[in-house]
């Protein structure tokens, strides 16, 4: 996995080279946490950063890493694809320590890959990238009638809805039967 | 590229929801019964209850609208016309709640419903978007023919109408036989935030004796109703006569009457005359009047057109006298299509023994009908007018009950 721009991205990460941001500000060593999705490619990233993810900013705080325990544990985000991770993290490093502007252009534009990272930022619970993204999705459907909404949105037509559903119901009561025959069969 | 918005979270879900536009949802809605039944959970639990749902009820056609934020952002959301008025001869039947629609468009960014029965497809709308929202109508614009809607409004719903508004249509134009129903508007309107009367109201049209009380009182035009003996009946907090023809013994006689006590719930009264030349200076003595250059400062509630938003103003320090004149210029110039007055009430002081009303309101709008046409989200003067303001309900709040200002309480009929 390419590198991201406050930190690298390899198995083995590298010593933190980020300057502090202000000069004026007293020297305080920014901390650096690393974390990696389904690829395995750990992505290091500054704890400024990952303030936008309520979840690792809680993982964080509970856990009270030090950063040797940090580089050698990076967080395990097996659900989460490499690439979508990656899209994250680089968010993340540019919003650093900023308020989200209302038309940012920095934000993902892979629009095959939003429902991915719609999940991702779900996950991770970062509030302002999951409300730019849904505010894409919501702009998918802008002057759209039904049945064109329907195919963006995937949503299944009311026949199709019955259909599943029945469907459902037939397995269900098959499994059903097929307990029962399984319980008569073990009582014998 | 699809999304599969059902396989997201609840918490995705409402954040997309959130972020749809109030005809966005109705579309959306008629997608499947799964995703009707996921807004319609989604409003039962975030129930938008800032949001103002008004119901127009005409020969030719009917609609919802819907005003979100501010007056200025209200969507028509569902529309309803007759199957006569869309051309071409094959039409695709759907049915929605059980009624049979002839045929449904989307073009206008919102649902328009064609139907051979106006009343009955007005209903189905009205019943469709309040389910979706779990809202109540609000507000009520009829013509001539939809006085029907009045009834039917009031007999479906606990909640008492907020404003309603008999309208001038262009094609619509009172006559004797209807002064009845006009009547009958007045006398079951007490309840609203708001009673608007303009030109519509025929001249052989009775007033049937106290009126109100409401919040907001608006005469356009109606002078020949605006009568001293009238004004004293009135009971409201806020009156606004525009057009007034009152005589100055009439005003007199008025002022003389509020200062001993009369009309205890009238706070402030402003009146523009009929005739832009005509200012009354005459005060009867014992009203002791006296004009003062003393700058008051009121808190003014304005619309902020970059923001799209209502916002509180600087402090008025303008002197009224220049505001009203303006006002009633813009007023004769457009010939009664729309006012907006920021000004606050004018900087009169009583000299020995001042009497003291609040006169602390924020401004009041007021413009004649807007008929929701086919644009998207646009609502227009009826007749056609370019210096017509989108803004239809955005009366003054309560004193009573301080609302925001962006609560649509204030239309007329």
């Amino acid at each position: 996995m390419s590198s991201t721009e406050q930190g690298t991205s390899s198995a083995a990460p590298a010593e933190p080279t980020t300057a502090p941001e202000s000069a004026a500000a007293p020297e305080v060593p920014e901390s650096f946490y690393y974390v990696h999705g389904k690829d395995k490619v750990v992505h290091k990233v500054s704890a400024g950063a990952l303030q936008h993810s309520a979840l690792i900013h809680g993982m964080i705080s509970n856990l009270g890493y030090t950063e040797e325990q940090a580089k050698a544990n990076p967080f395990p985000f097996e659900n989460i694809d490499g690439d979508i991770l990656q899209m994250v993290v680089d968010w993340c490093n540019q919003h650093k320590g900023k308020p989200t502007p209302p038309e940012d252009t920095n934000l993902p534009k892979q629009k095959e890959k939003l429902f991915d990272l719609v999940l991702a930022v779900n996950y991770l619970e970062i509030k302002e990238l999951l409300t730019y993204c849904c505010k894409q999705v919501a702009m998918m459907v802008k002057g759209k009638s039904p049945e064109e909404i329907r195919e963006i949105w995937m949503i299944p037509t009311d026949a199709e809805d019955e259909a599943a559903e029945k469907e459902a119901k037939k397995r269900a009561g098959k499994e059903a039967a097929g307990e029962t025959a399984a319980a008569a069969g073990d009582a014998k | 590229m699809p999304f599969p918005i059902l396989r997201t979270s609840l918490v995705v879900l409402t954040e997309i929801i959130s972020l749809l536009e109030p005809n966005e949802i109705v579309t959306a809605s008629l997608c499947s019964k799964k995703v009707r039944s996921l807004f319609k959970n989604h409003y039962q639990r975030r129930k938008p209850s800032k949001w103002r749902l008004s119901m127009f009820a005409f020969s030719s056609k009917g609609c919802v609208d819907i005003i979100p934020r501010t007056v200025n952002n209200r969507k028509v959301v569902m529309m309803a016309r007759h199957i006569s008025k869309l051309a071409g001869a094959e039409h695709k039947l759907i049915e929605i709640d059980g009624y049979k629609i002839t045929d449904i468009t989307f073009e206008s960014g919102f649902p328009v419903l064609y139907f051979q029965d106006q009343v009955l497809v007005n209903k189905m709308i009205v019943d469709y978007v309040t389910d979706l929202f779990s809202l109540n109508i609000y507000g009520l614009v009829i013509d001539k023919n939809g006085i029907w809607a009045f009834d039917w409004l009031n007999s479906r719903q606990e909640k008492l109408l907020g404003g309603m508004e008999l309208s001038k249509n262009s094609n619509y134009a009172l006559n004797e036989d209807k002064t009845m129903d006009d009547v009958l508007i007045v006398r079951n309107a007490p309840s609203s935030d708001s009673v608007s009367i303009d030109f519509n109201v025929s001249d052989n049209a009775r007033f049937n004796g106290k009126l109100g009380p409401v919040d907001v009182l608006l005469f356009d035009s109606n002078e020949h109703w605006v009568t001293y003996e009238n004004l004293v009946k009135f009971d409201a907090i806020k009156l606004f006569v525009y057009g007034s023809t009152l005589s100055e013994s009439d005003v007199n006689s008025f002022l003389r009457h509020w200062r001993a006590g009369g009309s205890p719930r009238l706070a402030f009264l402003r009146l523009f005359f009929k005739n832009m030349y005509t200012f009354i200076e005459n005060f009867d003595e014992d009203l002791e009047i006296v004009e003062t250059n003393e700058v008051r400062r009121f808190l003014v509630v304005e619309f902020s057109a970059a923001k799209n938003e209502w916002v509180q103003g600087p402090a008025e320090a303008d002197k009224t006298s220049e505001k009203l004149l303006n006002a009633m210029k813009i007023s004769e110039k457009i010939n009664s299509q729309s006012v907006h007055v920021t000004a606050t009430p004018p900087a009169t002081s009583k000299g020995k023994a001042p009497y003291k009303r609040n006169l602390t309101l924020p401004a009041i709008q007021t413009n004649f009908l807007s008929v929701p046409d086919e644009a998207p989200g646009v609502v227009q003067s009826a007749s056609g007018n370019s210096n017509f303001s989108p803004k239809f309900w955005g009366g003054s709040p309560s004193p009573r009950s301080p609302r925001s200002f962006s609560s649509a309480n204030s239309c007329r009929f």
